[in-house]
């Protein structure tokens, strides 16, 4: 497990902790953002085109054990749920010596929109993760043949609407979207928040695809409201 | 060799290399390894080609001698190659050069590619024959008509001409990208080793090798681990290392059993959790692995230290040195930039009582073990005029910056110092920055 901040919980006693409260919300923010971050640059080295020669088998096994640490840690939080997963990268090797990195068993749409859509708040609740279905890694799903409908939803109070959203994932997608080309994937999200930084390291990275990120203000929960959730939706749909 | 590391006054003796800022790939060295007596220095590029230099003395007899490298012999060691099945280019770059020791007056060594391995000899040629029956001195036949008389052609001196032909090449042994190579201390036997298995060669036999360590799960992805460095020992003709991108150095006795998946040793040191973060693994990676001379320890270069391994100590190292910690805090952006995964060689003196290794910024750093005295240097030609004292370098990791320091945010992280030797038996090293060659000496020699 890495080191991170204390979690912040809604039912602790605030007076006299307000401080302690609020240096400690900052602490597992500023973690938590770090993260996103590091997961999305994981998934860019991953997924951009290489050139014509063959890439190190170790940087790819680094930074895919790097996704999946971050994954395992997002599930055993249990705010992340199973989203659409992308088209497994082309095999390298038709005799099967090639290293083709596992996706991520929970999926991600597009670099920026997961961004979105996995900044967790701390506010959540816990969602259990075995109400969902269980998708194999590497298939992208087909909505018809989705065992399970999407779980009804009880709603973490402040995050994504699931009701919504679930018909969304779970629609069959244009598989174009999942082309982690930052040029086509800018232009396509244009008009998402892009993703926000938190402390002096992930400030100096360029994100890829978004201008200045708008700096979020250490005590506010990441509020993703339903304006920003049909931009994500049209991007989805491909609309 | 000379006294302590404080004692050493480091000057420029040669650099050698463009001096345009524009670096043509090709020439990027990707590779440097002194012969077992440091007459002769490898390079290998990334266009394939070896370059040897000989080490002339001047005034030998006199207390402080100048030596200078001068070329030797150039030869286009390794072509780009394709591979049809896989669509795949194969890179010409000169991953490792490995000397044979000498046994009569032609020189050998092992030069690999990422997939093919070569033996190349390299040999002298200062006499030929003149006076032939039956050809001119151009070659020509002579008309047989026109020959009267008998003669025998005799050996007569020419200019030095040094030849370099290859005479094995043990290729189809690796399906994954070659990063070592080590002769064997019987002399008759080398290893290769590439991101997943260990093959054993004989010299003289190109058509068949042994597989002695498969880390290849039955499922690629089940794959988290890569073999990344490996090394015969020394003196133990049984004995080698392997290092691998979690931060463990297996070590394998091939007397045990025919593949040596099985370690008899296994060196790892557990993690210090106050610096764990999310680059913990990365930066633990081991980029190389050299026993020291003596065969007591070995050294590995991980991302941000040197370690000292006592071979009868497999729980943590004797010495760590840090290389460049003020890096610890730059992390995320050493992912982003892809510089977290350079990989950085480290080298042992004559003696074992300093080691050497790279860093950023063209800079380099020096450890002595026994006065545990450190320096930092820099090889840049602005910075050092020949003969002159080269000055350490000292970097400032925050707060206030003193004269002569640089801070950790003006580095220059293109400039990296990856390939670093020491001659086995003079206070000389060298240096490779990206595409130049610096060559150092120890002015109280």
């Amino acid at each position: 497990m890495f080191g991170k901040g204390a979690k912040r919980k809604l039912d602790e006693d605030e007076e006299g902790l307000e401080g302690k409260a609020l240096a400690s919300a900052v602490a597992s923010v500023s973690y938590t953002l770090q993260r996103q971050t590091i997961f999305n640059i994981s998934l860019m080295k991953l997924y951009s085109q290489r050139p014509l020669g063959e890439p190190s088998l170790e940087r790819r096994v680094l930074i895919n054990n790097m996704l999946r640490r971050i994954q395992d840690e997002l599930k055993q939080e249990g705010s992340l749920r199973p989203l659409l997963l992308p088209p497994s990268p082309p095999p390298d090797d038709p005799m099967d010596e090639g290293f083709r990195e596992a996706p991520p068993s929970f999926g991600v749409l597009s670099a920026t929109a997961a961004g979105v859509l996995l900044a967790e708040s701390r506010c959540a609740e816990v969602r259990p993760m075995d109400a969902l279905p269980a998708l194999p890694p590497g298939v992208l799903v087909d909505i018809t043949s989705s065992p399970s409908s999407p779980p009804s939803s009880s709603s973490p109070s402040g995050f994504l609407s699931d009701l919504a959203l679930d018909d969304v994932l779970f629609a069959d997608i244009d598989t174009s979207m999942y082309d982690f080309d930052p040029c086509t994937t800018a232009g396509a999200v244009g008009a998402l928040p892009p993703v926000v930084t938190a402390d002096d390291l992930l400030k100096s990275l360029a994100s890829p695809y978004s201008g200045p990120a708008p700096q979020v203000s250490a005590n506010q929960p990441f509020k993703i409201d339903l304006t920003e959730l049909d931009h994500i939706m049209e991007v989805l749909v491909g609309s | 060799m000379a006294g302590a590391g404080g004692d050493m006054q480091w000057c420029l003796s040669q650099a050698k290399g463009s001096l345009d800022d524009d670096v043509t790939e090709a020439d990027i060295i990707s590779t440097l390894e002194f012969n077992h007596t440091g007459e002769l220095l490898a390079t290998g590029d990334k266009g394939g080609r070896i370059v040897i230099f000989q080490q002339e003395i001047e005034n030998k007899r006199q207390p402080q001698y100048r030596s200078e490298y001068n070329v030797y012999s150039t030869f286009q060691s390794h072509e780009p190659e394709f591979d049809y099945l896989k669509s795949l280019e194969i890179e010409e770059k000169i991953n490792k050069i490995r000397w044979i020791p000498q046994k009569n007056a032609a020189h050998f060594l092992l030069s690999t590619n990422d997939k093919t391995i070569k033996l190349w000899k390299i040999s002298e040629r200062d006499k030929r024959p003149e006076g032939y029956n039956l050809k001119e001195e151009d070659g020509r036949y002579r008309d047989p008509s026109t020959v009267t008389s008998l003669r025998v052609p005799v050996f007569r001196p020419m200019d030095l001409m040094v030849e370099a032909s290859p005479r094995k090449v043990f290729a189809n042994a690796h399906t994954y990208h070659i990063n070592s190579v080590s002769v064997n201390s019987d002399n008759e036997t080398y290893l290769s080793a590439d991101d997943l298995r260990i093959n054993l060669w004989h010299l003289e036999i190109t058509d068949r090798s042994f597989n002695i360590v498969d880390i290849k799960p039955a499922n690629m992805e089940e794959l988290t681990e890569v073999i990344t460095a490996a090394e015969f020992h020394p003196h133990q003709c049984n004995t080698f290392v392997y290092s691998s991108s979690k931060g463990t150095i297996r070590m394998c006795d091939m007397r045990a059993s025919a593949l040596c998946d099985k370690h008899s040793k296994m060196f790892e040191e557990p993690e210090d959790p106050s610096n764990r973060s999310f680059f913990s693994e990365i930066i633990s990676s081991i980029s190389d692995v050299k026993f020291s001379h003596s065969g007591r320890y070995m050294m590995t270069r991980d991302y941000l230290s040197v370690k000292i391994w006592d071979l009868n100590m497999e729980s943590k190292p004797v010495e760590t040195y840090q290389v460049h910690e003020y890096l610890r805090s730059k992390l995320c952006s050493l992912y982003e930039n892809d510089c977290i995964f350079d990989k950085f060689e480290c080298c042992w003196n004559g003696n074992d009582s300093m080691v050497m290794t790279g860093s950023y910024n063209n800079f380099f750093r020096m450890f002595d073990r026994d006065h545990r005295w450190d320096v930092t240097l820099e090889a840049s030609r602005e910075n050092s005029k020949p003969f002159q004292v080269i000055k350490p370098r000292k970097v400032c990791a925050g707060g206030k910056r003193k004269k002569d320091e640089i801070s950790v945010d003006s580095l220059d992280f293109n400039k990296k110092i990856l390939h670093t030797a020491w001659h086995p038996q003079d206070s000389i090293i060298v240096v490779a920055t990206t595409n130049n060659l610096y060559i150092f000496q120890d002015k109280m020699n």
